[in-house]
C-alpha cells in the first residue's frame, strides 16, 4: 500500500505540468459544481420543510387564460371551507404595512408585517417557540416576533406580554416567539398580527363592512390545507362555481364568471402561476452546465492520460513481464487517480469556502457550505465519486489492458490508436464552451436590449418616491417642490418605476363584443404625466377641468383591442355598471411591463386623492439639492415613515435582476469552461510538441520555418475546434432561440454572434495552442535531433 | 575554382561551471565549389559541431562565416535558415526518416518548405524515386526499410531540393561495408556528374579517399600535415 502511494506520488511528481493541469481542471471545476449544487440544492428547497407541503395549496384567481393573480378576495376561503369537505384548513396571509416598530421609545426599521389568520403554525411548519398554537392571538391586537427580531428589540427583557406600537400608531402585545423563518420559504415575515387587524380599515361607511365580505378587494394570498386525498383540480372548480353563484346571489348585476386555480405550495418557488416551470428551467440548466464542466475535466484527464500512454505503457508492460497481476495494475493507477483527486479535493474545498461571499453575491442568495454538513459530504461525495469513476477507470482500464509486446514493438506507423477518441473528446469539450460562451454573448445582448430599449416614455433623471400621506396635498407639495430650480416637472402615478400592477375585467362600452371581455391594466396618475413622460397624446387631450373621477385616458393597444371607431368622447363604464366615463385621449402605447411582455391595453384615470407615487424630474443637476427638498417634504408629510427615493435610472437592474444574474452566473461558468477547456488543450499541445521534438527538428533541418512548425503543431488543434463549432452552432441556436422566447421583445440570432463566439473561441485556442508551438518551433534543431 | 565557403577565426565554445570549453578553435577553412571534402578526427572532436555550424544549424561564438560571398555570422536568423534551406542538404548518420511519413512523403517534405505546387512536388519526388531505385517502396514506412534503404531515402530527400552543398555526418556509419559502398558510389557520382559539393565526416579512411582532401580535426583545431 504504501510502496504503491510512493511510487503514485513519484509518477505524479514526474510528471508535474500534467498533474497541475489535471488536479487545477478537477479542483476549479468541481469548486464550480459544488457552488451550482449549492444553489440548486437551495432553489429546490424552497418551501419543502413544511410537513403538510404537499397538500398546501395558494388560491390563484384566473383573469384570463394567460393572467393569473397570486390573490384573492378574503371571503372566500370561509366560505370554501364551510362548503367544501375537502378543504382542511384555511389560512389568508397579507402584507401588513407599517414601517417600524417602536419599543421604549426607540423605532426599529425594516421589518416585514405580516397578517395572517390563526391557523398559520398549524398549517406551515414554522417554529413557534414561545406562545399557544392553539390560541395564537389573545385580541386582534396580538403579535408574534421572530427570535432576532426578538432580540434586537427586547434584548435580554422577556418579550412575552410587552406593548410594542406600530407605525401605524396601534398597540400590539407580544403573544409569541416564532423562530426566523427559513431563507427558503416563500413566506417570510419577521413579524405576525391576526388578519382581524385590517378590519380597522373598513370604517363602515364604504360598500363593505368588513374585511371578510370584501368581494372586491383581491389583495390577499389564500392557502389551502386540503385533506390528504383531495383532488385539487376539483377544489379550483369548485372555487370557480362556488365565487360565481355567490357573487350572482349578491345581486349587483354581476354575470361574471370566476375562475381559479389553485398552487402547490411547494412548487410556487420554481413554477409561475400559470403552470410554467420558469425557475426550474434555470435549476435544469445550470445543473446541466455542472455536468458539462464536470465532463470537461475529466475529458483533460482521460486525453492527458491517454496520450501519454504508450511512454506508461512501457513502464506497465515492464510489470505485466516482472508478474504483476491485473488487479495490482488497476488499483496502482486508480491510487494515482486517487490521490490526484484527493490534491484537487483539497483545492477545491479552500476555493469553495473562498469564493462563496463572491458567490452569493453574485447570485443574490446566502448559501453557506460547510463540509461536515451532511447534505454537503452527500454534494462532495457523489461529485467526488462521478470524477473518480470517469477519470479513473477508463484510463485505468486502458492501461491494465495494454498488451506488453505492442507497448515494446516499434509501432509501424507511430500511430496511437486512441488518437480519434482523444479528438472527439476535445471536440466535445469545445462544443460545450462554445454553447456556453455563445449563450453569454446572446443573453448579454438580449439585456442589453432591453436596457437600450425605447420604453416610449423617458426614465432619465426621474426621482420617485411614495406619497402615503402627501395624497391630497399634491398641489401643495407640487408647488413646494418646483421652488427648487433643479426640478423641471412633478406628476404622481399610481406604481413605481411607470410599471403597472393592476388590472380589472368587466369594462363596458359602446359595441363591446359580449362575449370577449377584455383585461384593462389600470393606471392613476396626474394631468402633469404625460408632459413629464413624454408621452405623446396621439389624439384627443388631456380632461378638462380640476381632476376628477369622469374621464379617462385610454392607450393604443386598448384602442385596437376594444375596436373603438371614435375613441375620443366615446363612454366607458369601468365596472359594468351605469357610471359612464368619458375618453379624452388617446396615449401613444408604452411598455409598462417587463418587456417579457407585449403592451396590453391600459386605462389611466385622473383622479384627485390617486394613490401613488410622486415623479419628480430633475434638470440632470443638483439631484442632492432635490432629494433634500424631497425629504423636507417627506419629513412633514409623513414624519413617521422611513424616506425612501429610487431613481427610475436604476429600474432596469431592479426589474431584470434574476435575468441580470442569471448572465452574470452564465458568464463566469462559461469563462471556466473555456478555461478548463484551454488548459487540456494546452496539455495536449505540449505534449505532443514533447513528443515530436526530434521531427520537429528534422523539419527545421529540411527548411522548415518557426511558422511552418507552429502550423503543422497549431493545425491539428485548430481544425479540431472548428469541428467543434460547427456542431456548437446550431445546438446554441436551438437553445438560445428556445430561451428568447421568454421575452416579447428580442433580438435575433445573427451571424455576428457567431462570428465573435469563434473569434473568442479560435483566439483562446491560438493563444493556448502557439505558446508551447513556437517553444518547440524556435528550439535549437541540433540539440532536437541529438536527444533520443 | 570559386569559393563555395570560407571560415576565418572560427571558434565556438560553451561556458561551464569552471569556464569555457571550446568545441572548436580558429578554424580557418576555403571550400571551393564543386570539391568533395572529407572530415576525420577521433570521437569527440567538433566535426559534428563543425558540420552543423556550416549547415547553419547552429552558431558560433567568434569567427566570420562567409558562404557563396554572404556572412553568414552577420546574418538574422531568419535570413541564415533562408540560406539554409535554399543552398544545403543535410544526412545523419541516424538517417533521421520521420517515422509517421511513407517513404514518398518524406522525400517530399523539404519541397513543401519550398513553396512548390503539389503537381511539381510529385514529378520532383517520382524522378528522385527513379533515380535512386527505390521506386517499389515509396508506400513504405521507414520501420519497414532497412538502414541502407533509409540512408537512400535520406540521401533523396537531402538532395530533392537541389543544394549546392551536401553535408553528411557519418553517412555510412550504421550501415554495412556494401551498404556504404554503395553510398559512396553515389556521392562520388553526384559529385562528379552534378557539381555537387559535399563535406562528409567519416571514421573511414576508405571512405574518406572518395572524396578529394581530408580535413582532420582534433579537439577542435584543424590538424595542418
Ligand atoms: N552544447 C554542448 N555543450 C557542451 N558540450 C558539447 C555541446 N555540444 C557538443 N559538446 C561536446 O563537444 C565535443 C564535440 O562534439 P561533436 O561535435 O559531437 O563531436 P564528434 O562529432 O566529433 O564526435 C564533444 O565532447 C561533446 O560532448
Ligand atoms: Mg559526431
Amino acid at each position: 500500500m504504501f510502496y504503491n502511494l510512493k511510487i503514485a506520488i513519484r509518477n505524479l511528481r514526474s510528471n508535474g505540468l500534467y498533474s497541475i493541469i489535471n488536479i487545477i481542471g478537477l479542483a476549479v471545476s468541481v469548486t464550480v459544481c459544488i457552488l451550482i449544487a449549492l444553489w440548486v440544492k437551495d432553489e429546490l428547497s424552497f418551501d419543502k420543510f413544511h410537513e403538510n407541503e404537499k397538500n398546501i395549496y395558494l388560491v390563484g384567481t384566473k383573469q384570463t387564460d394567460d393572467i393569473y393573480w397570486a390573490t384573492t378576495p378574503a371571503p372566500m376561503s370561509i366560505f370554501a371551507k364551510a362548503e367544501m369537505p375537502e378543504i382542511k384548513d384555511y389560512c389568508r396571509i397579507a402584507w401588513y404595512d407599517n414601517s417600524y416598530v417602536e419599543y421604549n421609545n426607540k423605532k426599529f426599521y425594516g421589518n416585514d408585517f405580516g397578517a395572517v389568520d390563526s391557523s398559520f403554525f398549524r398549517i406551515f411548519d414554522f417554529q413557534l417557540l414561545e406562545g399557544n398554537i392553539q390560541e395564537l392571538f389573545k385580541d386582534a391586537q396580538s403579535i408574534i416576533i421572530s427570535e432576532t427580531k426578538a432580540k434586537a428589540i427586547f434584548g435580554e427583557e422577556d418579550p412575552m406580554g410587552k406593548l410594542i406600537r406600530l407605525s401605524n400608531d396601534i398597540s400590539f402585545q407580544v403573544t409569541g416567539i416564532m423562530k426566523d423563518m427559513p431563507k427558503n420559504s416563500s413566506i417570510r415575515y419577521d413579524m405576525l398580527v391576526p388578519f382581524e387587524v385590517l378590519n380597522k380599515t373598513y370604517g363602515g361607511n364604504g360598500f363593505w363592512k368588513r374585511i371578510d365580505d370584501d368581494w372586491g378587494n383581491y389583495s390577499y394570498r389564500t392557502c389551502l390545507l386540503l385533506q390528504p386525498n383531495a383532488d385539487h383540480q376539483s377544489v379550483s372548480s369548485k372555487l370557480g362555481e362556488m365565487v360565481t353563484r355567490l357573487r350572482q346571489e349578491q345581486g349587483s348585476g354581476m354575470r361574471m364568471t370566476f375562475r381559479f386555480s389553485l398552487q402547490p405550495l411547494a412548487k410556487l418557488h420554481l413554477y409561475s402561476l400559470d403552470g410554467k416551470p420558469a425557475g426550474l428551467e434555470k435549476v435544469y440548466l445550470f445543473s446541466i452546465i455542472a455536468v458539462l464542466i464536470i465532463l470537461i475535466a475529466c475529458i483533460n484527464y482521460v486525453n492527458l492520460v491517454t496520450a501519454r500512454s504508450s511512454k506508461r505503457g512501457k513502464e506497465i508492460a515492464i510489470r505485466k513481464i516482472s508478474g504483476a497481476k491485473l488487479p495490482g495494475l488497476f488499483r496502482q493507477l486508480m491510487e494515482e487517480t486517487a490521490l490526484l483527486l484527493f490534491a484537487s479535493l483539497a483545492i477545491t474545498i479552500a476555493l469553495v469556502y473562498l469564493l462563496l461571499p463572491f458567490y452569493n453575491e453574485l447570485s443574490g442568495k446566502e448559501m453557506s457550505f460547510n463540509i461536515f454538513d451532511p447534505s454537503s459530504l452527500l454534494i462532495f461525495g457523489a461529485t467526488t465519486l462521478c470524477v473518480l469513476c470517469l477519470t479513473g477507470i477508463y484510463p485505468a482500464i486502458l492501461l491494465g489492458s495494454f498488451k506488453p509486446m505492442e507497448a515494446f514493438g516499434r509501432s509501424s506507423t507511430g500511430k496511437n490508436k486512441h488518437i480519434y477518441f482523444r479528438k472527439a473528446l476535445v471536440v466535445l469539450q469545445f462544443t460545450c464552451s462554445i454553447i456556453l460562451i455563445l449563450g453569454t454573448i446572446v443573453i448579454g445582448k438580449q439585456l442589453d436590449y432591453l436596457q437600450k430599449k425605447n420604453l416610449g416614455y423617458s426614465k432619465e433623471n426621474i426621482i420617485t418616491v411614495p406619497q402615503m400621506k402627501m395624497q391630497g396635498h399634491y398641489d401643495a407639495v407640487r408647488d413646494e417642490l418646483l421652488k427648487n430650480k433643479n426640478v423641471s416637472g412633478v406628476s404622481v402615478f399610481s406604481f413605481d418605476n411607470m410599471t403597472v400592477g393592476s388590472s380589472r375585467m368587466g369594462v363596458s362600452w359602446p359595441g363591446k363584443d359580449e362575449n370577449n371581455d377584455l383585461v384593462f391594466h389600470c393606471a392613476w396618475s396626474r394631468f402633469e404625466m404625460p408632459e413629464l413622460m413624454n408621452i405623446p397624446i396621439v389624439e384627443g387631450k388631456l380632461p378638462p377641468g380640476t381632476p376628477g373621477e369622469n374621464y379617462v385616458m385610454l392607450n393604443e393597444e386598448a384602442v385596437k383591442q376594444m375596436k373603438l371607431e371614435n375613441p375620443v368622447g366615446a363612454k366607458i363604464s369601468l365596472n359594468s355598471d351605469n357610471n359612464y366615463v368619458e375618453v379624452t385621449g388617446i396615449l401613444k402605447d408604452f411598455n409598462f411591463a417587463k418587456l417579457n411582455e407585449n403592451i396590453k391595453p391600459l386605462i389611466i384615470s385622473f383622479t384627485d386623492n390617486s394613490w401613488g407615487y410622486l415623479y419628480v424630474k430633475t434638470t440632470g443637476e443638483g439631484t442632492q439639492s432635490v432629494i433634500a427638498s424631497l425629504e423636507k417634504l417627506w419629513k412633514q408629510y409623513n414624519p413617521d415613515y422611513e424616506f425612501n427615493y429610487n431613481f427610475m435610472d436604476d429600474f432596469f437592474e431592479k426589474t431584470y435582476r434574476t435575468d441580470i444574474q442569471t448572465e452574470r452566473l452564465l458568464s463566469v461558468f462559461s469563462i471556466v469552461a473555456i478555461f478548463i477547456s484551454c488548459l487540456g488543450l494546452f496539455g495536449l499541445v505540449t505534449y505532443t510538441a514533447e513528443t515530436k521534438t526530434k521531427e520537429i527538428g528534422i523539419r527545421k533541418v529540411l527548411g522548415a520555418s518557426v511558422s511552418n512548425i507552429v502550423n503543422m503543431l497549431s493545425k491539428e488543434f485548430l481544425i479540431l475546434v472548428g469541428i467543434a463549432m460547427l456542431i456548437a452552432f446550431p445546438l446554441a441556436y436551438f437553445w438560445l432561440d428556445k430561451m428568447l422566447q421568454d421575452y416579447a421583445y428580442r433580438i435575433s440570432i445573427t451571424w455576428p454572434v457567431f462570428a465573435l463566439a469563434g473569434m473568442i473561441t479560435l483566439a483562446l485556442t491560438l493563444l493556448t495552442v502557439s505558446w508551447q508551438a513556437i517553444k518547440a518551433a524556435t528550439a535549437n534543431p541540433v540539440k532536437s535531433i541529438k536527444t533520443e | 575554382m570559386n569559393t563555395l565557403l570560407e571560415t576565418k577565426h572560427l571558434t565556438k565554445w560553451v561556458n561551464s561551471g569552471s569556464g569555457r570549453i571550446f568545441l572548436l578553435r580558429d578554424i580557418n577553412l576555403t571550400i571551393g565549389q564543386g570539391e568533395f571534402i572529407s572530415i576525420m578526427g577521433p570521437s569527440g572532436s567538433g566535426k559534428s559541431t563543425l558540420l552543423n555550424i556550416l549547415g547553419m544549424l547552429d552558431e558560433f561564438n567568434e569567427g566570420e562565416y562567409n558562404f557563396f560571398g554572404r556572412e553568414v555570422h552577420s546574418m538574422k536568423e531568419k535570413h541564415r535558415s533562408e540560406l539554409h534551406k535554399e543552398n544545403i542538404g543535410f544526412i545523419f548518420q541516424a538517417y533521421h526518416l520521420i517515422d509517421e511519413l511513407t517513404v514518398q512523403e518524406n522525400i517530399e517534405t523539404p519541397l513543401m518548405y519550398h513553396n512548390m505546387k503539389s503537381s511539381e512536388r510529385k514529378a520532383t519526388v517520382a524522378d528522385m524515386l527513379d533515380r535512386f531505385n527505390i521506386v517499389g517502396k515509396k508506400d513504405l514506412f521507414p520501420a519497414q526499410l532497412s538502414g541502407g534503404q533509409q540512408q537512400l531515402v535520406g540521401i533523396a530527400r537531402a538532395l530533392v531540393v537541389k543544394p549546392k552543398l551536401l553535408l553528411a555526418d557519418e553517412p555510412t556509419g550504421n550501415l554495412n561495408s556494401k551498404q556504404g559502398e554503395e553510398i559512396m558510389e553515389i556521392f562520388s557520382k553526384l559529385n562528379r556528374e552534378e557539381g555537387v559539393t559535399i563535406i562528409q565526416v567519416t571514421h573511414s579512411e576508405k571512405n574518406a579517399a572518395y572524396g578529394n582532401r581530408i580535413i582532420h580535426l582534433l579537439d577542435g583545431m584543424t590538424q595542418n600535415y
